[in-house]
């Protein structure tokens, strides 16, 4: 499959989640095509997912002083603290995958795979959007369906750093706090538990570019987003991604 | 009055009901989660066919809109279950 390569860098949350979905609007319109990008988190975030409520699972205020931007995202899951990690998203026209949904995070999530095999890192997909090793997640993931194409977007966790994550995300009471950080250490793992080394961004993009490439046989073309893709985005952060309104949609 | 369920069947995804009711009328609805629904604005529309519905319609009407809904997570009969539990 033809595939554009962009690594667009880190930005804040609201224009990350806007150039995601500026691109499903260009491919969808005929004006862009398949795309796998790559990209971080500057500054911090934490994104919920689209059917989560904000102040049920964000600390808001400790966001704001620690600088943490908060997000909700299109798609669907859980919760994300967005640190140490690479972020992708795979958009492609609907046409380009199994109309089943679980086959279709298969599929993606077969690149994630591949590309911690580059590492030596022995994952395997865990339905219905997880990546594990050794029985511990490394990587989340989230899909929509709209205007006729697929956007899945997923952390591949660098590193991770569970007492920030269990501050800023809402936790009932201190000691089911320390409760769930011990037993997320025991289920939640990255590259850099799995690998005992530090893995850079330019590292890992290599890495798992060169994974989508051979477990989905993209072709690609590296490339970086249109000019109309950025005004869409920026678009859509100023008007929709950072807005109340959005944001504390539900 | 107005009461909050969470569910989490095994295996399953998180689903919280916040149910605001009279007797045995529903008046509002918010359904919320870490679940998957696709298409993902099947959310409002099944939270406004609650909106001033009979506890003795929430099946029903539940089943009316999620079908052909794909469901992650999530599945028919546990809504149904925690709106009436939320509602009781």
């Amino acid at each position: 499959m033809k595939c554009r390569l962009i690594d667009s860098g880190a930005n804040s949350a609201g224009y990350n989640m806007g150039l995601d979905e500026s691109i499903l609007t260009h491919i969808s319109r005929g004006e862009s095509s398949t795309t796998l990008r790559f990209y971080a988190w500057e500054p911090k975030a934490v994104s919920i997912g689209y059917f989560q409520n904000i102040n049920d699972e964000v600390d808001i205020h400790l966001c704001k002083e620690k600088n943490v931007d908060v997000v909700r995202r299109v798609t669907g899951g859980g919760a994300v603290y967005h640190d140490m990690e690479l972020t992708y998203s795979f958009i492609t026209s609907q046409d380009n995958l199994p109309a089943d949904v679980l086959e279709s995070y298969k599929i993606i999530c077969g690149g994630l795979v591949a590309g911690f095999g580059e590492f030596g890192v022995k994952a395997e997909f865990a339905p219905l959007n997880d990546v594990v090793t050794g029985g511990k997640k490394i990587s989340g993931n989230a899909q929509t369906r709209r205007m006729g194409c697929v956007l899945q977007h997923g952390t591949i966790l660098l590193s991770v750093d569970l007492q920030t994550m269990f501050s800023l995300l809402k936790i009932s009471s201190e000691k089911i706090r320390e409760k769930m950080i011990a037993a997320a250490s025991e289920r939640v793992t990255s590259l850099e538990k799995a690998i005992g080394r530090k893995v850079a961004y330019d590292e890992a993009l290599k890495a798992f570019t060169d994974g989508f490439q051979k477990s989905m046989g993209l072709e690609y073309t590296r490339s970086q987003p249109s000019e109309s893709e950025v005004k869409y985005a920026l678009n859509l952060q100023n008007t929709k991604y950072i807005s109340r309104e959005w944001n504390f949609k539900r | 009055m107005k009461k909050e369920v969470t569910t989490k069947k095994a295996g399953g995804k998180l689903l919280r009901v916040k149910v605001d009711y009279t007797g045995d009328t529903i008046n509002n609805v918010v359904l919320g989660g870490d679940f998957f629904m696709h298409p993902e604005e099947k959310i409002e529309e099944l939270e406004n066919s609650l909106k001033n519905t009979k506890v003795a319609d929430v099946k029903k009407r539940v089943y009316e809109v999620v079908d052909g809904v794909v469901l992650y997570g999530v599945d028919a009969d546990t809504i149904v279950e925690s709106v009436l539990e939320a509602a009781k």
